[in-house]
């Protein structure tokens, strides 16, 4: 066995008794138990539950219709709650939290057949763009030990770049995972708000955060969002849609290019996205220059909205009925103040408190109002754009992955590395992240945008895309320590 | 009106609408049952859980904005109220603040003489209920039962148009009668089915500004709404007769000490950042569904008077009080389309059912009289088998048993004595005994007659027609 | 951001900060206050705001009642419970 295999032969393996789902989820267990300490993705292993469940799944697949992912393990992002195996959200306020029920995404992708081997790392209720806000540390990138692997769903993807679990689930908000995948070289999928359920998946930013699928490829990105998807009768946000369906004949797509966004982009990361331009047109897709407005303004409109939300979200943890309480306090207020200074960590508290100054009498109309104001102006501007063009063509991030604690001390200059990703969270479009070539042996990413549930058209883009290169099959040796 | 002030009224209901499951969950609401044993996932706030709008929470909003002519919003808004208290679990109450579902309506009140007045409804918006907090059962700590939590709520605000604590209170009554006429509300005020909060201030007479005002909190009781808004106005006249002002507050009625108290306010802020909720979306009302609403909707009680006034020629104040409560009109409609005679019906619903009901604590959708035994009995005393006081006597032994009237009447030889020479020998006999009175009959003494009569019904053991006795003493004795 | 401004955004969050750390987290407001005015350079007159980006209606849930019998389940993972209350430091009767 070896690490980095896609869904498709994983299945037919199994099926064909190469090996079994439980020597598969041995093996993948083992790789953790020799790697995660190095790269610290899981917060937590569910060792015992997922050979058992493996166990369960190799009597499937010995009857005639097992399901689509059986026996095939997956690691979730630990704000999915799950049954059994805590749930933290990297938080000291839910350090031992145990979920009374699984997450709609969590119970789909069980009924699917796949093992989940744990819970994984992440940055403290998904705020955060390097994994750095960990109440459970940070999480290194497998390219180089030094530096972030992005965040918020920064275990995941490490855990799916180092080869840990093929699968992992994630979630992103204002591009937390589509920046990760960006910085590991990992594929990653930001559904359409509304493509897959919310119940269950613990909330940051409600109007936002959408869960989706990572993996090696954009072949087993599908796989794994077949098994997520779907309208959630739990979700008053779900969406009544058609299942995504991939187009059964190779399309030629107008791929729209914000080439004025590329102008004030790292030069290196410019040219990858032209390198990935002029491999489009050369498979016979159509380039067509376009505009997106307001993408400066979006930055700030997305933290007062996301902040907003947030501060009102995590009004429930007051230590009431789970979660942290402080050991002593004097009276009520004392408790649900202590509890909460001690359990929720310095970013947690800056978007609180940013929050609820936006949400203030007085301060309502000039921030709160005036982001939704601007938050349809960039929607607007993107459907516009989508009159013309079938998919746009983006960058992931303005820079390849950063050294850890150097942005750290600025939070700022740390929100301004979600720039090309949050005007896509905000229009709640579906968009792909995947590998587009490496600068100084790191990876670098590119973005395929669709209209609302336009997953199967930016699918098979990537698709197309992956047949061609090779970037998003680079590993890193992750043997011996990386160099300094 | 209290000398030269003039009181000015406005009120603000929690109707708890009759529905299976609460709001936003799929959780049972009942009353009483043990603590959070009624709190699922989402009441108890669990991280990740979402709320779903309870369809018939919607129906029930808009019934009670077409019973008052209101609009009914197009699309309208869930909003997110933030506050710190241990029975929120949110840490938020799911409201509506800028885009109620019930807009501007009105609402005729019925007052004690008899008249009517309009009183404008602000709006209706849909909320969460709060748990409860219990605070003498544990020494060292205040217990949280979230059962209530989540339970749907419909807050109605009215106009400041009343101008007295009775009005209040009988615009309070309204609003109940017709939630519980809507069928939207168990109307069960002592297990707090209802309750109303009162803004209150008072004016100099002829003075077109408002006061400042105080608001009187959960009260629950008719009887209170009159009394802690007399209580208040006296307060607020003093006050201000002494030269004082009122302070703006919110006030507690002490229903043992007869008294409203100042509260401290009971949230731990005073800015609650109302936002859209994200977890929902705008509702939006089609045309279909108002439509499938009205279809549903019961005659209003307005409507049904009308037709009684008309169909059953009652007079107004008769009608008024048969269509008041929806029981007492559905038991009165049942027994008149039996074949009873509206009139006698309505007098005797009124009247002996009224009493009876009283005396036994017990009201209209509880009598032990069924319809149709009422219907017959108002038959035997429209065709003459019964006399007004038989007819009580009938009443009640139905009212003890399920026995027929015919039965009761038999049981008891209660038929009324219309055998002509039995009866002229009571007559006689009568005659005969009372020389005395008899003298004074012919002498003039027309009122004696009255005396014969009654030995007369008496010695029939009330069976005799009082009226047929009446009229053969008058023939025996030539007058 | 004063003093009164961050005192009333703590007490509005349910979080105590003294010395350094309020310090800190003063300048990061400021910084990230500063950062966020760049939206008035966008002219939204006339603009209507938008809360959801994919234009969908509130779905209804038919109304059927479920009696779950989890209390215990929901309160092994609480702090502190007692005769199936959640218990919290007295709070005194403001009603």
């Amino acid at each position: 066995m070896k690490p980095f295999v896609g869904v498709r032969e994983l299945r037919t393996d199994l099926q064909a008794k190469k090996y079994s789902a439980v020597e598969l989820t041995q093996f993948y267990l083992d790789r953790i138990a020799d790697l995660n300490d190095r790269i610290n993705c899981f917060i937590t292993v569910d060792t015992e539950r997922c050979l058992e469940r493996a166990a369960v799944a190799d009597r499937q697949l010995a009857s005639s219709h097992p399901q689509p992912l059986c026996g095939i393990p997956i690691a979730h992002k630990d704000l999915f709650c799950t049954a059994g195996v805590r749930t933290t959200c990297a938080s000291n306020m839910l350090k031992s939290f145990i979920a009374p029920y699984d997450a709609t995404v969590v119970k789909q992708i069980s009924d699917a057949g796949a093992i989940s081997l744990g819970k994984t790392n992440m940055d403290e209720f998904a705020m955060g763009s390097s994994n750095e806000t960990s109440y459970f540390g940070g999480v290194s990138n497998p390219w180089n030990m030094k530096r972030v692997p992005g965040g918020s769903s920064g275990g995941a993807v490490a855990s799916v770049a180092s080869g840990m679990t093929p699968l992992a689930t994630g979630s992103d908000t204002g591009g937390s995972i589509r920046q990760p995948a960006s910085l590991c070289g990992v594929t990653g999928l930001k559904p359409t708000y509304g493509r897959v359920s919310r119940f269950g998946m613990i909330a940051f930013a409600s109007s936002l955060d959408q869960g989706g699928p990572i993996a090696h490829s954009a072949d087993d990105v599908y796989e794994l969002l077949a098994a997520m998807e779907g309208h959630d009768p739990q979700d008053s946000t779900s969406a009544r849609v058609k299942e995504t369906v991939l187009p059964t004949r190779e399309r030629r797509y107008v791929i729209g290019y914000p080439e004025s966004l590329l102008e004030g982009l790292d030069e290196r990361i410019a040219e990858r996205i032209q390198q990935a331009r002029r491999q489009f047109e050369a498979l016979g897709h159509k380039i067509e220059v376009i505009e997106l407005p307001y993408i400066d303004a979006a930055v700030a409109a997305y933290y007062v909205l996301s902040s907003a939300e947030a501060s009102t979200n995590l009004a429930r943890y007051d230590g009431v009925r789970y979660g942290h309480r402080t050991e002593t306090s004097e009276d009520l207020l004392d408790m649900y103040c202590r509890s909460r200074t001690e359990g929720f960590g310095l970013e947690v508290k800056r978007r609180i408190l940013t929050g609820t100054y936006s949400l203030s009498v007085g301060y309502f109309d000039a921030y709160y109002l005036k982001a939704q104001k601007i938050r349809r102006l960039v929607r607007d501007g993107f459907l516009a754009a989508f009159e013309s063009v079938d998919l746009i063509l983006a960058p992931v991030t303005p820079t390849t992955a950063f050294e850890i604690g150097s942005l750290r001390s600025d939070p700022v200059e740390m929100y301004k590395q979600d720039l090309y990703t949050i005007p896509v969270s905000l229009a709640g479009l579906p968009a792909l992240s995947l590998p587009c070539g490496f600068i100084d042996g790191l990876p670098v990413g590119m973005q395929l945008i669709g209209p609302h549930f336009g997953e199967g058209d930016v699918l098979a883009g990537g698709m197309a895309f992956q047949r061609e290169t090779d970037w998003h099959e680079q590993h890193p040796s992750l043997d011996e320590p990386s160099a300094p | 009106m209290t000398g030269s002030w003039e009181p000015v009224v406005g009120i603000e209901v929690h109707v708890q609408l009759a529905t299976r499951s609460k709001i936003f969950s799929s959780t049972s609401v009942e009353f009483g049952a043990e603590p959070n044993t009624r709190a699922n996932l989402i009441d108890l706030a669990m991280p990740g859980a979402l709320p779903v709008l309870n369809e018939e929470v919607v129906s029930m909003a808009v019934k009670f904005g077409l019973a008052i002519d209101a609009e009914i919003a197009e699309t309208c808004v869930f909003d997110r109220k933030n506050y710190f208290y241990p029975d929120l679990p949110k840490g938020y109450q799911i409201s509506q603040f800028e885009s109620p579902i019930v807009g501007r309506g009105q609402l005729p009140v019925f007052l004690e003489d008899g008249s009517v007045r309009d009183i404008g409804i602000t709006r209706a918006h849909l909320e969460e209920d709060a748990g409860k907090s219990v605070h003498d059962r544990f020494a060292e700590s205040t217990g949280i039962d979230l059962n209530r939590a989540g339970t749907p709520l419909l807050e109605i605000v009215t106009e400041p148009d009343m101008r007295s604590a009775a009005e209040a209170a009988a615009c309070f009554k309204q609003l109940h009668s017709l939630v519980s006429w809507l069928g939207i509300c168990d109307g069960n005020l002592a297990e707090g089915s209802m309750r109303c909060d009162a803004n209150v201030s008072v004016r100099p007479v002829g003075d077109k500004t408002f006061g400042e005002r105080t608001e009187i909190k959960n009260i629950n009781s008719f009887r209170f709404v009159e009394r802690a808004l007399n209580y208040e106005i006296e307060r607020q006249i003093d006050i201000l007769e002494h030269g004082g002002e009122v302070v703006r507050e919110t006030r507690q009625y002490d229903a043992g000490r007869d008294m409203t108290f100042s509260m401290r306010s009971k949230e731990l802020s005073d800015d609650y950042r109302y936002f859209p909720d994200p977890d929902l979306l705008p509702l939006r009302l089609s045309t279909a569904f108002l439509d499938y609403v009205r279809s549903t909707m019961p005659e209003l009680p307005q409507q049904k008077l009308e037709r009684f006034v008309e169909d059953f020629t009652l007079v107004r104040p008769v009608a008024v009080r048969l269509t008041r409560d929806h029981d007492i009109a559905k038991f009165y409609e049942t027994t008149v389309a039996l074949g009873a005679d509206p009139q006698i019906t309505a007098n005797w619903l009124l009247g002996e059912v009224a009493a009876a009901l009283n005396r036994e604590e017990k009201g209209y959708d509880d009598v032990p009289v069924s319809p149709q035994q009422l219907a017959d009995l108002m038959k035997r005393i429209e065709d003459k088998t019964l006399s007004s006081s038989l007819a009580k006597e009938v009443f009640e032994g139905m009212w003890s048993s399920d026995k027929s009237v015919d039965e009761i009447i038999e049981d008891r030889g209660l038929r009324q004595l219309s055998d002509v020479d039995e009866l002229r020998s009571l007559v006689e006999s009568v005659i005969n005994e009372h020389p005395e009175q008899v003298e004074q009959v012919r002498g003039g003494a027309t009122k004696v007659i009255g005396y014969l009569v009654g030995q007369v019904m008496k010695t029939s053991q009330g069976k005799a027609d009082p009226k047929k006795v009446n009229d053969l003493l008058r023939r025996l004795l030539n007058i | 951001m004063d003093e009164v401004t961050i005192q009333r955004l703590m007490t509005l969050s349910q979080l105590s900060l003294d010395g350094e750390a309020k310090e800190k987290i003063s300048r990061d407001l400021d910084a990230i206050i500063g950062f966020i005015e760049i939206m008035d350079q966008v002219d939204t007159e006339g603009v209507e705001p938008l809360a959801h980006a994919v234009d969908l209606d509130q779905p209804l849930r038919e109304d059927r009642a479920v009696v779950d019998e989890d209390r215990d389940v929901f309160q092994s993972i609480a702090p502190k419970t007692a005769d199936g209350f959640y218990l919290v430091p007295k709070v005194l009767d403001q009603r």
